[in-house]
């Protein structure tokens, strides 16, 4: 019950502007959790023949003290007592009627085959995907026949996928909570804002972004490109450098011929390296790419450098002196 | 008197609260102030003209602003015929032999408070905005200042730099400072040659450090000292804050306030407002003497300020 109740509490609201959503509601033998972003619900046998709604919080850390198998009992007036030996709890609840359950998935929504690495390529392609709300189309990932995308502006990446749904515009803590569930995705369902995953014994339905992407981004990848190995030990020698990055707030690394460096300053750092070229990358840009790139093409800069890796390919732009 | 050569062009904003020598004091140090022309700010604005306008000071520019956003906050709308009054009655207060004016144009902000402006309504109050320009800029001519936003278009962008050779730009501030500095870039990046801007709201040290504005303004100094606090500079420069006054809640909080904070801070802030013949005491009892020392170290700082050019990142979109 502890796991489901946890799974359930991601989903609940954490500030009580409606306080209704900072309850979980509990009916036949499932718990939901919702928000005004999205909606968990998942199977509870333990709790079959019980009716009620509780604070997410506080009931979880009852479910919690009690060893997970509590005795629970609806009482007349409407609270909750949850108890196991010596030790009870009282909770105030709310109506579960008023609770706003949600569906599994609204009538208008058509179903997606589920892609046969959708887990997979949601965790490759996550780590580039913006955290700037000045470009809200960038907090999420584009879905579009054959690739997902996501971008900081800085580096776009995209993963191989056999998407046979319509383009959309998938948050990127939906993609979070989808890769924590870290469960077999058996169903998609999608609508015009919203997207449903069912996994065993439990569901997730969230609001899509509404912010279109840029038309241009399949076009960007059109060109072909001479691709060469990335170096085996450029990641270490990189790390290597970043604390000694003069400017920690824009960290920078320097590529010249036979050597990576830091930029000038108080501090410096460099490492001989059997290097050919020039390019200036920020030091966290060059980490993401170079942590799935296997080949690329630095002799680009200063146009974007693009590198491919394990069923991922992207581009990166660098830093202009 | 040989003008320092600020590397910056700071307006101190806002209104001070009351007449006085504060103002008379401050009016000889700095040279760009912005005032409000919204609702009872603007006999504040006249008598800044006024002091301006004295030859025994320094001040060279004089921005005025519609305060279209307070009014907007309130929910009122400033109209453009009374805003052309006041723009002129308080310019007809300025020796404009010495100061130069510039004036904020105004500004029509979509949507309401507490709601999000559909894109239609951003749209209109774009069309809106510029009708309003070319009214001031007709009555006014070239010194009028319109206005770019963060999360409107770069076509946006090269459209008001068609408009003015000195625009504003107006980051977000409902967003983390980190991606307002990220914009500010981009914008001045993508901005045509020879464009000048004035950054609204945009005193961070990482902002005024990282991006090439040719003036920005502040009110925080203001705040600061009318919430209690002194903002000094320490030995290299950085600033250092405060709470000063007898009536902060903070003389009861350890560490937090002048009565109980590290000594090295009360030595600091007591160096400081000797440097600026201003007494502790004042600053424990009168808001206006801590504006006074604020303000005051903003200017000592902008002595020392000197821009240099970033790195920039590149994008691979358009703002």
């Amino acid at each position: 019950m502890l796991d489901a109740l946890k799974l359930v509490n991601r989903a609940t609201a954490d500030k009580d502007v409606i306080r209704m959503l900072t309850h979980i509601c509990v009916y036949d033998g499932k718990i939901q959790g919702a928000d005004s972003k999205m909606a968990i619900e998942v199977d509870c046998p333990d709790l079959d023949g019980h009716s009620f709604t509780a604070p997410a919080e506080k009931f979880i850390k009852a479910v919690n003290a009690c060893n997970g198998s509590p005795t629970i009992v609806v009482n007349a007036d409407g609270t909750i007592k949850i108890s196991q030996k010596r030790f009870r709890v009282t909770l105030p609840s709310l109506n579960v009627k008023d609770y706003p359950r949600q569906t599994f998935k609204p009538d208008n929504a058509v179903q997606v085959t589920v892609p046969d690495n959708c887990l997979s390529g949601l965790r490759t392609v996550y780590p580039f995907i913006s955290q700037d709300a000045s470009r809200p189309w960038s907090l999420g990932i584009c879905t579009r026949p054959g690739y997902f995308y996501a971008t900081n502006n800085v580096t776009m990446a995209r993963v191989a996928m056999a998407w046979d749904g319509p383009v959309i515009n998938l948050p990127g803590y939906i993609v979070q909570e989808v890769l924590e569930i870290n469960q077999p995705v058996l169903e998609i369902w999608v609508s015009d804002s919203s997207i449903s995953f069912k996994f065993q014994g439990a569901w997730l339905r969230a609001q899509l972004y509404t912010d279109k992407w840029p038309d241009s981004i399949s076009k960007m990848f059109d060109v072909k490109r001479e691709f060469q190995k990335v170096p085996d030990d450029l990641l270490n020698a990189v790390d290597q450098l970043i604390p000694f990055c003069p400017d920690v707030k824009f960290p920078s690394i320097f590529f010249k011929d036979g050597s990576i460096t830091t930029a000038n300053g108080l501090q410096s750092a460099e490492i001989g390296f059997d290097w050919k070229g020039v390019g200036v990358y920020r030091a966290e840009v060059l980490k993401l790419v170079l942590g799935v790139a296997l080949e690329w093409t630095p002799g680009e800069y200063p146009k974007p450098v693009f590198f491919k890796g394990n069923g991922i390919e992207g581009m990166m732009v660098g830093v202009r002196q | 008197m040989l003008l320092p050569d600020y590397n910056l062009n700071f307006f101190l904003s806002g209104n001070m609260g009351r007449a006085g020598a504060e103002e008379e004091k401050l009016v000889k140090e700095l040279q760009c102030r912005l005032c409000s022309c919204h609702g009872n700010y603007v006999r504040d604005a006249k008598r800044w003209a006024n002091l301006v306008s004295q030859k025994d000071n320094q001040v060279r520019y004089f921005m005025l602003d519609s305060g279209a956003f307070t009014a907007w906050k309130s929910g009122h709308l400033v109209k453009i015929d009374d805003l052309i009054r006041i723009y002129s009655e308080v310019m007809a207060l300025v020796d404009l032999s010495k100061v130069k004016v510039f004036l904020i144009s105004l500004d029509v902000i979509p949507g309401s408070p507490g709601k999000t402006a559909s894109a239609e309504e951003v749209q209109d109050a774009i069309r809106e905005s510029d009708v309003n320009f070319n009214i001031l800029s007709k009555e006014f001519g070239d010194i009028v200042v319109p206005v770019y936003h963060q999360n409107e278009s770069q076509a946006r962008m090269l459209e008001i730099c068609s408009m003015a050779d000195y625009i504003c730009a107006s980051p977000r501030n409902d967003l983390p400072e980190w991606t307002r500095v990220r914009w500010s870039e981009e914008v001045h990046d993508k901005l045509p040659a020879g464009k000048r801007t004035h950054g609204l709201a945009t005193t961070g040290v990482q902002m005024m450090s990282r991006v090439p504005w040719w003036s920005v303004d502040s009110a925080a100094w203001l705040f600061s000292g009318a919430m209690g606090k002194v903002d000094v500079l320490d030995e290299n420069y950085n600033w250092v804050s405060l709470n000063i006054s007898v009536e902060s809640p903070d003389r009861f909080n350890q560490g937090k306030h002048y009565d109980n904070g590290d000594k090295n801070i009360k030595a600091k802030i007591e160096e400081r407002a000797a440097f600026h013949d201003i007494s502790v005491d004042l600053l424990r009892t009168d808001h206006m003497a801590r504006k006074l020392l604020n303000g005051l170290e903003i200017i000592e700082w902008l002595k020392r300020f000197k821009f240099e050019p970033k790195p920039i990142q590149e994008t691979l979109f358009e703002l």
